[in-house]
Order: structure tokens, then C-alpha cells, then sequence
């Protein structure tokens, strides 16, 4: 696992956040589950009281690596719902969006 | 879904040697895709049943029929002559190829490795018409070996049965069922009409024989709601709700659907982790 990807795998099992972020940078199921057992064997990560956390080596892994890898700028950590986007409209114009189409 | 699920997920693959199985992967996130459709109480009950599910490849029926055929009293064998070999299915089903006719052909292959059985003569017949005609004459050195990979609620087996007693020569004692599984209803049955039967694993339901009040109300009602996923489920809880965790060669419709049926979320339909095809 490169840099990058251990540094968001550590971030994501910090802030016990969802997985997404991981899939969305390529990361499969598969490689996260066998990632996270790495991260495991070296030392990295627990599984204490039936959560994954970081342990102190962990948190200090994560710091180090956030200084080159965290993105401050929030046009990189925010990412836009482009899917969300529709064509702009006039003013005036009322819109409608289909029930059916809504995916929250 | 969070890291610690998918390691709980992992872990239960790991240690099933599911890992070592062909298409794991694709298991293992189809399983995660759902998990990650589920609240945190569903998919906690989709875990448990996950670590209570059994997974039985192709590749591992060999051993497990000879392991089953050898299983059988060799007082029982010595006075065997001849053994006659029927898929279970039911009468109109013949003609299908069925789970009962891959056992069937499996065992043409797996006769030469089995010691215990030198001297018998093995005999196919996969019509009704055959067997059930009086030309079919079997007696005190002839059993007829009933086959199939699982037996489910029952409902199968017994109509297989009711059929073969239309010819008067068979008796309960001539019948012998080899299944690599069977569900705990199905062997109720047999024990009741007094036939034998041989089997590798015998499961429960996955749900109502595992939970005991509230705590049982509470995990039906998890499932029927895990179940509302489902596009056009018809069989809740799996077929005659026989609550079945297992796969085989291909996934029996007695397993919960969660498992087999695609799943729909939003718009999107996800793939299920053992489907039927």
C-alpha cells in the first residue's frame, strides 16, 4: 500500500468515518480488509473492545505522513456531487426534481 | 461502513478458509456492498449469520461423499449385493437436470476409491417410470441409494419417496439418503417413516432455532426489514421459511434471499453475495 493510501486508511480508522473516501480513491474491499490486517501486524492498529482503533505508534505514523499527504485546500477535501448537478436555470423557473431520481 | 466491520467480515473469512475459495473476492464485496446498505443493528445480524453460514464448493464434494459413504455400517454393506442409485427430485422435475443427478454422476467416478464397497454392483436409474415398475424387484441384498446435495424443509425427499412406495417391492428399509447436507426438518421426517440417512451436516434454522424470546422478535423483525431491499422477494426467509445459511454447488432457495437475491438501494441494484443466477 503506498503512502497515500495508508495515510487515508489510518485518517479513516481515526475518525472511525466511513469507508467511502478508501473506494473512492480505488482502494476495493478486499484491499482494505487485507490493509487494515497489515496495519494490525505492524503494530499500527488494535482491535480493542470490538473497535479498530489506532494505537500510539499509530497516531504517530498518521501524524508524520498527514504533514505531506492532508489536503488543506477544500477544493481537494471537499468533492463536488457532480452527479447532483443540473444545467443552470433561469430565476423565475421553478424546479421540480423527479421523485425517483432523489438518492437521499 | 466503517473499518471495524469490515475486519469482523474479514476475520470470519479468514478463519471458514472461505479466503482459499474461487471467487471469494467477489463474495467478500458483495457482501461489504450490502453492509454498507444496512443500519448498524441489520448489519450486525447479517454478520452473525455470516459467521453460522456454510460455504461448500464443487471441489469439495468428493471428499465429503466418500467421507459420507463410508459412513455407512459395514454390517449394513456386507449384506448388500447390488445398490441401485436415484437422484431426489420430484416427480415433475423429472427430466430437469437437478443437484440429485450431479451426485449421481459424481459417484460413477468416486466408486473405484471406495473400499468398503468392492463386491457390490452400482446401478443407475433417473425415470420414475423405471423404478416404479414392477419389472424393478428389490430384495434383501438390493438398497437404493437416494441422492442429493441438500435436503431442505423436506417437501423434496418426501415427494421422491411417496413416489418410489408406488411400486409395493420398496419398503423403507430398502432406501438409504445420501446428502452431503440436510436441514434439521428434513431428518425429522426420516426418523418418523423409519428411513436412513447419511449426511455430513445437518443445520438448523438460522434465525428461530438460534434466538430465544425477545431477543428472536427482535433479529424477525431486523430480517424483515433487511428483507424490504429485496425487489420483488417471494420467498421470505427462504423457501417454506426453511431460515437455511448455506451454499453449495449453487445457493438452495431455502437460504434467506438477503443472501441469493440482488438487493436494491436508491436506484442502484447490488449483486447478491452467493447469487443464484
Amino acid at each position: 500500500m503506498n503512502e497515500n493510501n495508508l495515510y487515508l486508511l489510518l485518517d479513516v480508522i481515526s475518525r472511525n468515518g466511513s469507508v467511502k473516501i478508501l473506494t473512492r480513491n480505488g482502494i476495493d474491499f478486499n484491499e482494505i480488509a487485507i490493509q487494515t490486517n497489515n496495519a494490525i501486524s505492524e503494530g499500527l492498529v488494535i482491535n480493542s473492545d470490538k473497535r479498530i482503533v489506532l494505537t500510539d505508534k499509530g497516531v504517530e505514523v498518521l501524524k508524520h505522513l498527514a504533514l505531506k499527504y492532508k489536503k488543506t485546500n477544500k477544493d481537494e477535501w471537499i468533492e463536488r456531487h457532480l452527479k447532483s448537478q443540473i444545467r443552470k436555470i433561469d430565476k423565475n423557473s421553478i424546479f421540480l426534481p423527479r421523485q425517483n431520481e432523489l438518492t437521499f | 461502513m466503517d473499518i471495524t466491520t469490515i475486519t469482523k467480515l474479514y476475520t470470519i473469512f479468514n478463519d471458514k478458509k472461505w479466503t482459499d475459495k474461487d471467487g471469494n473476492k467477489s463474495v467478500f464485496t458483495n457482501f461489504c456492498n450490502l453492509l454498507s446498505n444496512l443500519s448498524e443493528n441489520q448489519g450486525q445480524l447479517i454478520i452473525d449469520l455470516v459467521e453460522r453460514y456454510t460455504w461448500i464448493t464443487l471441489s469439495e464434494y468428493q471428499a465429503r461423499l466418500i467421507n459420507i459413504l463410508d459412513s455407512i455400517e459395514q454390517e449394513k454393506l456386507d449384506k448388500l449385493k447390488k445398490i441401485t442409485l436415484f437422484p431426489i427430485m420430484k416427480p415433475e422435475d423429472e427430466g430437469k437436470t437437478k443437484s440429485g443427478h450431479t451426485i449421481l454422476y459424481m459417484l460413477r467416478a468416486i466408486k473405484p476409491l471406495l473400499t468398503k464397497y468392492k463386491g457390490i454392483e452400482f446401478a443407475e436409474i433417473e425415470s420414475y417410470e423405471k423404478i416404479t415398475s414392477d419389472h424393478f424387484k428389490v430384495n434383501d441384498t438390493d438398497s437404493i441409494f437416494l441422492l442429493d446435495d441438500y435436503l431442505g424443509s423436506g417437501e423434496t425427499i418426501e415427494a421422491t419417496i411417496i413416489e418410489l412406495f408406488k411400486n409395493r417391492n420398496i419398503k423403507p428399509i430398502h432406501l438409504n439418503i445420501i446428502s452431503i447436507a440436510a436441514q434439521f426438518e428434513s431428518t425429522e421426517f426420516l426418523n418418523s417413516i423409519g428411513v436412513a440417512y447419511y449426511t455430513n451436516l445437518i443445520t438448523r434454522k438460522g434465525i428461530t432455532d438460534y434466538y430465544v424470546s425477545p431477543a428472536l422478535e427482535e433479529k424477525i423483525q431486523i430480517m424483515e426489514e433487511i428483507e424490504k431491499l429485496i425487489p420483488a422477494n417471494h420467498f421470505s426467509f427462504g423457501y417454506n421459511q426453511s431460515e437455511a445459511l448455506i451454499t453449495l454447488m449453487r445457493t438452495p432457495d431455502n437460504t434467506f434471499p438477503i443472501f441469493w437475491k440482488e438487493h436494491k438501494k436508491g436506484n442502484e441494484i447490488y449483486e447478491a453475495p452467493f447469487s443464484r443466477y
